[in-house]
């Protein structure tokens, strides 16, 4: 994993003029890390411009920190999306019996 | 507006349940369509209905706006008696269940509005951080275990949750609404009356925030 890292950092940071985008001129590769970040809700979304998708994707190509940080993005939405459930629960939520009578009551 | 918050209880068909026992006796199912008649005329059973039927739900949604039991019952009981009240007001154009979300969202929206008397703590320590260049500073880690692994565990469940009740409010309100509540971003706009563009950037912060606590929980070794 570490030899991974370290390759990945190498063609990431030493090659950021060519692969990574990161400090490069406008026109070339525009997407960076930072960019990256910043769009990935919109590329979860499927807004992205073409373009600019095809951008990303080349960046996720050759920067294997972005694939990690959008795969724990990804799972962390899922996360979120769930964490409100309760498979384990016997039966559905019902609403508290006391609140019930409270809401009755008030409306009278 | 098409309104599409999560967990609609579906169908038209609402199960009633047993110990609605108010005069007229209610038939053991109902639709959206009879149950507003009785709300509109003032009958008891369907309010009673109207409150058993979606109570849990609502409350669900209000604990997660709000944050605690208390404030949760106070918001529902108020937005309860809001939708008693504006029953007449009522189209059908959205489904009796969508609309009163809709109230219990607006009510806790305007709970936490109220009690928000100090400058609530800025998100920027929880984004990314990243170097002159672009790059990030981190080197992120996989996750040892996938999130729909991570979801069967209770524990898990419970840390999310806790992460989420970390975030600030203003960012958690619209995690809450647009990942959990599943309202649209249009909607979640309309309802904290800011823009879609603004909802999307405070989404995005949320998450990513939401990730920076979670990554202590789930992901392999050192990652700074």
């Amino acid at each position: 994993m570490l030899r991974g890292v370290q390759l990945d950092e190498k063609a990431c940071l030493a090659g950021a003029k060519r692969e990574c985008g990161a400090g490069i001129k406008e026109g070339d590769i525009p997407v960076t890390c930072r960019e990256l970040a910043d769009f990935i809700a919109d590329y979860l979304a499927d807004t992205l411009p073409s373009d600019t998708r095809a951008h990303f994707e080349h960046h996720m190509g050759v920067c294997t920190n972005c694939v990690t940080y959008l795969d724990g993005y990804k799972a962390t939405v899922e996360l979120g999306r769930h964490a409100f459930d309760n498979p384990d629960a016997p039966v559905p939520d019902t609403v508290p019996e006391e609140l019930v009578k409270a809401i009755l009551a008030a409306r009278r | 507006m098409e309104y599409k918050g999560r967990r609609q209880f579906a169908g038209h068909q609402i199960r009633m349940r047993e110990h609605i026992s108010s005069e007229p006796r209610p038939p053991s199912t109902v639709d959206d369509t009879v149950l507003v008649q009785g709300l509109k005329n003032g009958q008891e059973w369907a309010f009673e209905a109207l409150v058993r039927v979606f109570g849990a739900r609502m409350l669900s949604t209000a604990r997660r706006l709000v944050g605690n039991e208390e404030d949760a019952r106070d918001v529902v009981q108020s937005a309860y008696l809001s939708a008693f009240r504006a029953i007449g007001e009522f189209q059908g154009s959205a489904q009796l269940s969508t609309w009163l979300h809709r109230i219990v969202v607006n009510t806790a929206l305007m709970r936490l509005r109220s009690r928000r008397r100090k400058p609530e703590e800025s998100i920027e320590a929880l984004l990314p951080v990243f170097q002159a260049d672009g790059h990030f500073v981190e080197r992120f880690s996989s996750w040892d275990v996938p999130a729909d692994q991570l979801l069967e565990q209770q524990e898990t469940r419970r840390q999310v949750r806790s992460a989420i009740d970390r975030l600030p409010d203003t960012y958690r309100t619209v995690l809450v609404l647009r990942d959990i509540e599943e309202l649209s971003t249009q909607e979640v706009a309309e309802a904290l009356a800011i823009t879609p563009s603004a909802v999307k950037v405070r989404l995005h912060r949320a998450r990513q925030a939401l990730l920076t606590l979670l990554r202590p929980h789930v992901a392999r070794g050192p990652t700074r």
